[in-house]
């Protein structure tokens, strides 16, 4: 069986954004880069068919020199192929150009199974997944939270999370895409030792977005970005309760709160 | 990791295993044991047993693995075991097999615990085990005194300093705890000794190296190593004993010529020399908790004692397990960041021990110690009855 | 595997009704952990448990038997799992009952005894008696684990000298058992008077855990005693056991510890605590009595008896750090032993009758002179000779494989049983079957041994509790 999972590498959150002169995108100096939560997620589930039928799983990813480390990471936890279509500016690239790059690849491929993300914490789209299941023309299943079954030759039937801790179980037939949920599983820890073997033993196959389009370099993005802003950063007022012991504490915080008429 | 090197693991592990009689001695002396009461492979001999039928078996995948993963990282390396072994049985390494265990299955891609994924990542990327940001590492400094912070020299770069305060992960970034170092600085400059903090100081490894995380340690030991050499340090002088015995027994490629001690050794020599006179002061009565990583791990007993009686005079007080047998707080071996199901928290367990002698304070020299001991206080009810002090905060006071 | 997979879970949706989930494992390593035994070769596929769980009272015990007797799955009952003659070994699959959840313990002072449950740890009764004021008859080498339970179902003596103060056994007023069935019976009485015939008691303390879960154990609370202490050096190994015969002949009163050490150990023993080397074979001996003049008093006699076998030394013990080196040095002969050669540590219990003592103690000096795979190995023997019991105690190498092991832990188990045979003797510390059936029915007979399976029979027509220890296994 044959899977594909796209990989992306985003921007660590844990620092100050700035962003750029022209206000719109944000500066990538100095930004510091993991995979992609749900990325993760995708690649634990693909791992888990690989051990449990022998899948055969490809990573993919549309990134610059950066996003070397994603698919090392990637073939460090046991990926059988690890494929980077390379593009510096895959940061200015919206959702359908990159499920356009990713489509164009995958058709040079046979699968039984694509899994991406539901969502990427840089832009939060969501729309890759969908976009390029469209363009497969596959069904496809999204905010999955279990692969309930699979039938490798013929369908796979899922269960996918819907609102107010509701969830249906859909039966897709194969090849199909699924987008994962977090949660799915607990993705591995891949450990340094690991990684520095991918590095020096491993080999990414790399792939210009020439070699894919039919027509003439990158496909024009649909979107355009009209300006990026930081949302205004009000007064916060910040008042410690005093107290020595939690008891006291919690008479302090109701007896403010009483006062304030919250309760 | 060499496939190699994989199986050399696994050899020594069936090689240590097997010379173990099965007597269950350790049993007595585990922590975990104690606490969790009953199931047996929450404790040393079924731990390390438990490793070896999984080599055995092939068993380190899977449902398996995970399994055999909960079991091994339980342990709080406390080393309790290991001391009762070589009195009355065949003195296995059980601590030594139980971390080669996690090495293995975090090659194996099984461990560490779920939990424990975010500490690893969070050392690799900011130096430290709790997700803090590495800029914020000296803030500390900001709630001390700032006539005591002047004396400080922040070593980075070109500039060298002979002795080095290596303050620590939780002594920088736990809030609660900022009196420990603010009160080390206050004895240094009371001494007048001339010393340097690290302006980008790095965790010292030891939980990577607790975790499994082999590699990960090697190269945050390699990149200390450099910073220490760089700046020509002859002295290290740490407040967590967990820093100390890292740079002392798993540091690969340390100096011979820097000395590394725990502050209470520091201490102590310069009270022998005459150069800290702390007063006769502390009236309430105080008791000591032996950390593990001092006691068991580095065999130092007596030292904080004898700087406890100086300052306590009659009003020390022992425990009723104590030293060699002192009860672990259950905070060592990552088990800082994992919860266990326990019956009996050993941090409420040891506070009720302190209580039955009559103590006000227990007096403790570790960060890790501090804490579990400080929420076992709140937890167990007895906010108000009994105070955990740092050694450091108690000779502060006495000056 | 698969079908062990099955019965794993259908014992747990069964006794889910009996005792919360939390404490029924069907963990890998948890089972693998309740099969373990002080025995060094590996646990096999057949004797892993399906399961292991953790009852807190005897209604549990009761739901869980009746639940193996309706589905004819077998209990293995067990403690810390200490016992030296591999009682705790499952035999084949089955469930693992842990008693360490049952550790009530409770004591009387106003009924004057005390109750505890068979998970209770027995250095821990016997320090909190101690406390106040009270003896504890249970003094085995592995007391900071093992569990009341175990001693009690063996009775076993370890230390302390059944002359002087009895069978431990002999505390015990009363318990509370479960059958194999699952019915739940209380024995014997809450006075001080034990019963005159029949006393169901003695089916279970000693009972080899054939016939019943032992769920609560009634012990009298007996006064702590004053003690005085002696050792004795010999130059000759048969002048020490013509010296424990002359103490029994002249009519001395019984120490209630007597141990001794040969030569060869002793040496050893001494080196390690920082003694000069002993000249001999060395007894040490704690006589006991309401005052310390009392006890004082019945040390010398004893000693009277050694000195008309010119011992090199023989005197009363004053200095209690000195008593502390002597009395550690025999602890420490054994782990320093296998600290330093890496090998295990086995020992025999052969007990000897009076008469023939002195042959008895050449014998297990020689204990392995003639067995085929162990004669090579360093021997030493050492004892609590007060009780004429012996052990001849053998380093096994650790890197020999299973089948080897298990070679020379038969052939100990087989010589052993010849010598009780031969002197009359039996174990009083391990039970007697297990890897001591043989022995059983050699000394006492097929009619003998067959009836013991017509009681087991009885009481337990589908074999459920404990299978195996009466059969004997390899």
């Amino acid at each position: 069986m044959e899977v594909i999972v796209a990989i992306r590498q985003t921007p660590l959150l844990d620092g100050e954004i700035v962003l750029t002169a022209d206000e719109k995108s944000v500066e990538i100096e100095g930004l510091k880069y993991h995979i992609n939560e749900w990325d993760l997620y995708a690649l634990e589930e693909a791992l888990r068919l690989k051990t449990e039928i022998g899948a055969r799983i490809t990573a993919v990813s549309v990134g610059g020199k950066a996003t070397e480390e994603a698919m090392y990471y990637c073939i460090a936890a046991g990926v059988d192929e690890a494929v980077l279509i390379e593009e510096e500016s895959s940061y200015q690239l919206d959702s359908s150009s990159i499920a356009t790059l990713l489509e164009k690849f995958t058709s040079m491929r046979v699968f039984d199974l694509f899994l991406t993300g539901v969502q990427s914490e840089d832009t939060g789209c969501g729309e890759v997944g969908a976009i390029l299941a469209t363009k497969l023309c596959v069904p496809q299943a999204a905010v999955v939270m279990k692969i309930k079954s699979l039938n490798p030759e013929e369908s796979i039937v899922v269960q996918r999370e819907l609102e107010d801790g509701f969830s249906d179980v859909q039966r897709l037939s194969l090849p199909a895409l699924l987008t994962i949920q977090t949660g799915i599983n607990q993705p591995r820890y891949v450990s340094t030792m690991h990684l520095r073997k991918a590095r020096n033993k491993g080999s990414i196959m790399r792939i210009s977005p020439l070699d894919l389009s039919t027509g003439t370099g990158l496909p024009a993005p649909k979107k355009t970005m009209k300006r990026a802003f930081l949302p205004e950063v009000g007064s916060v007022k910040l008042e410690f309760i005093d107290g020595v012991t939690a008891a006291d504490k919690a008479k302090n915080i109701v007896d403010r709160l009483y006062g304030m008429e919250v309760l | 990791m060499e496939e190699q090197h994989i199986e050399e693991m696994k050899k020594k592990v069936i090689e240590a295993v097997s010379k173990c009689r099965i007597c269950m001695s350790c049993y007595a002396d585990c922590p975990l044991y104690e606490s969790t009461r009953g199931f047996v492979t929450q404790g040393p001999s079924g731990i390390t047993r438990a490793l070896y039928y999984g080599i055995r078996w092939d068993a380190l995948d899977g449902k398996d693995g995970q399994d055999l993963r909960d079991i091994l990282y339980a342990c709080t390396t406390c080393g309790s075991c290991e001391v009762r072994c070589k009195k009355s049985a065949c003195n296995i390494p059980l601590v030594e097999i139980i971390e080669t265990g996690r090495k293995l299955l975090v090659e194996k891609m099984v461990g560490p615990m779920p939990k424990q994924i975010k500490v690893l990542e969070s050392l690799d990327r900011n130096g430290n085990p709790y997700g803090e940001p590495a800029e914020e590492r000296t803030q500390w400094l900001g709630s001390i005194d700032p006539q005591d912070t002047a004396k400080i020299k922040l070593v980075q770069g070109d500039l060298k300093t002979e002795t080095l305060l290596f303050v620590g992960c939780t002594s920088s970034y736990e809030r609660d705890l900022v009196n420990v170092p603010g009160s080390i600085v206050k004895i240094f400059n009371h001494m007048g000794v001339d010393y340097g903090i690290l302006k980008d100081e790095k965790c010292c490894g030891d939980p990577a190296l607790r975790l499994g995380e082999a590699g990960l340690f090697e190269e945050m030991a390699e990149k200390n190593t450099k910073v220490f050499e760089q700046a020509e340090i002859k002295r290290i002088v740490t407040i967590s004993p967990h820093c100390m015995s890292s740079f002392s027994q798993d540091y690969p490629d340390l100096p011979n010529n820097i000395t590394i001690q725990h502050y209470t050794e520091f201490f102590a020599e310069q009270m022998s020399a005459g150069n800290l006179k702390p007063q006769k002061s502390l009236k309430k009565k105080v008791t000591y908790h032996d950390p593990c990583y001092l006691g068991k791990h580095n065999d130092i007993y007596e030292t904080p004692r004898q700087i406890l009686t100086w300052i306590a005079g009659d009003s020390f007080v022992e425990m009723e397990h104590n030293r060699e047998q002192a009860l672990c707080c259950g905070g060592g071996g990552g088990r800082m960041f994992v919860e266990i199901e326990e019956i009996e928290r050993l941090s409420e367990k040891r506070v009720q021990q302190a209580l039955d002698v009559g103590a006000e304070i227990i007096a403790t020299a570790c960060p890790w110690c501090y804490s579990q001991i400080a929420d076992g206080i709140k937890t167990s009810g007895n906010e108000g009855k009994i105070l955990v002090k740092d050694i450091a905060e108690l000779i502060a006071e006495s000056l | 595997m698969i079908d062990s997979e099955q019965i794993c879970t259908k014992i747990v949706e069964g006794l889910e009704e009996v005792l919360e989930k939390k404490y029924i494992s069907i963990n890998r390593f948890e089972r693998m952990a309740n099969a373990l035994i002080p025995f060094p070769y590996d646990i096999e596929e057949k004797q892993m448990p399906y399961a292991v769980v953790m009852p807190r009272t005897a209604d549990e015990v009761s739901g869980i038997m009746k639940f193996a007797n309706k589905e004819k799955i077998p209990i293995f009952v067990r403690g810390s799992g200490t016992q030296l003659a591999g009682s705790s070994r499952p035999h084949t699959h089955g469930i693992v009952l842990n008693v360490h959840r049952l550790n009530q313990f409770e004591v009387y002072e106003d009924y004057g005894y005390m109750e505890c449950g068979p998970g209770c740890v027995v250095a821990q009764l016997d320090d909190a008696l101690a406390e106040l004021g009270y003896y504890f008859p249970f003094h085995p080498g592995s007391r900071i684990i093992a569990n009341m339970g175990g001693v009690v179902s063996n009775n076993t003596s370890a230390h302390m000298i059944d002359t002087c103060v009895g069978k431990p056994g002999d505390y015990i007023l009363g318990v509370e058992a479960v059958l194999p069935n699952g019915d739940i019976i209380e024995t014997g009485t809450k006075g001080f008077r034990r019963p005159a015939g029949t006393d169901l008691t003695k089916f279970f303390v000693g009972g080899d855990g054939l016939l019943g879960v032992i769920t609560k154990i009634r012990m009298r609370l007996a006064p702590g005693f004053k003690r005085a202490r002696g050792i004795a050096v010999f130059e000759d190994l048969k002048a020490l056991a013509r010296g424990v015969q002359r103490m029994y002949r002249e009519k001395r009163p019984a120490p209630m510890l007597m141990e001794f050490m040969e030569k060869e150990a002793a040496k050893i023993g001494y080196e390690i605590k920082g003694l000069p080397e002993p000249k001999g074979s060395a007894i040490f001996f704690v006589s006991v009595g309401s005052t310390e003049e009392e006890a004082s008093s019945k040390l010398n006699q004893v000693l009277e008896s050694f000195q008309a076998e010119n011992p090199v030394e023989a005197y009363e013990v004053k200095d209690l750090d000195v008593w502390e080196k002597l009395w550690g040095a025999r602890e420490v002969i054994g782990s320093f032993l296998m600290q330093k050669s890496g090998h295990q540590w086995k020992a025999a219990e052969v007990v000897c009758n009076l008469k023939d003592l002195e042959e008895g103690i050449v014998a297990a000096k020689n204990f392995n002179a003639d067995m085929p795979s162990i004669s090579k190995l360093p021997l030493y023997l050492y004892g609590h000779i007060g009780a004429l019991s012996m052990h001849p105690g053998i380093l096994i190498p650790s890197d020999w494989n299973d089948e080897m092991q298990k070679n020379a832990l038969d052939e100990i188990f087989q010589k052993e049983a010849r010598l009780n045979v031969q002197y009359g003797g039996c174990g009083g510390e391990w039970g007697q079957f297990s890897k001591r059936k043989d022995f059983f029915v050699q000394r006492y007979g097929e009619a003998a041994y067959a009836f013991v399976n017509t009681i087991k029979k009885a009481a337990d027509p589908n074999n459920i509790l404990n299978p195996g220890i009466l059969e004997g296994y390899r």
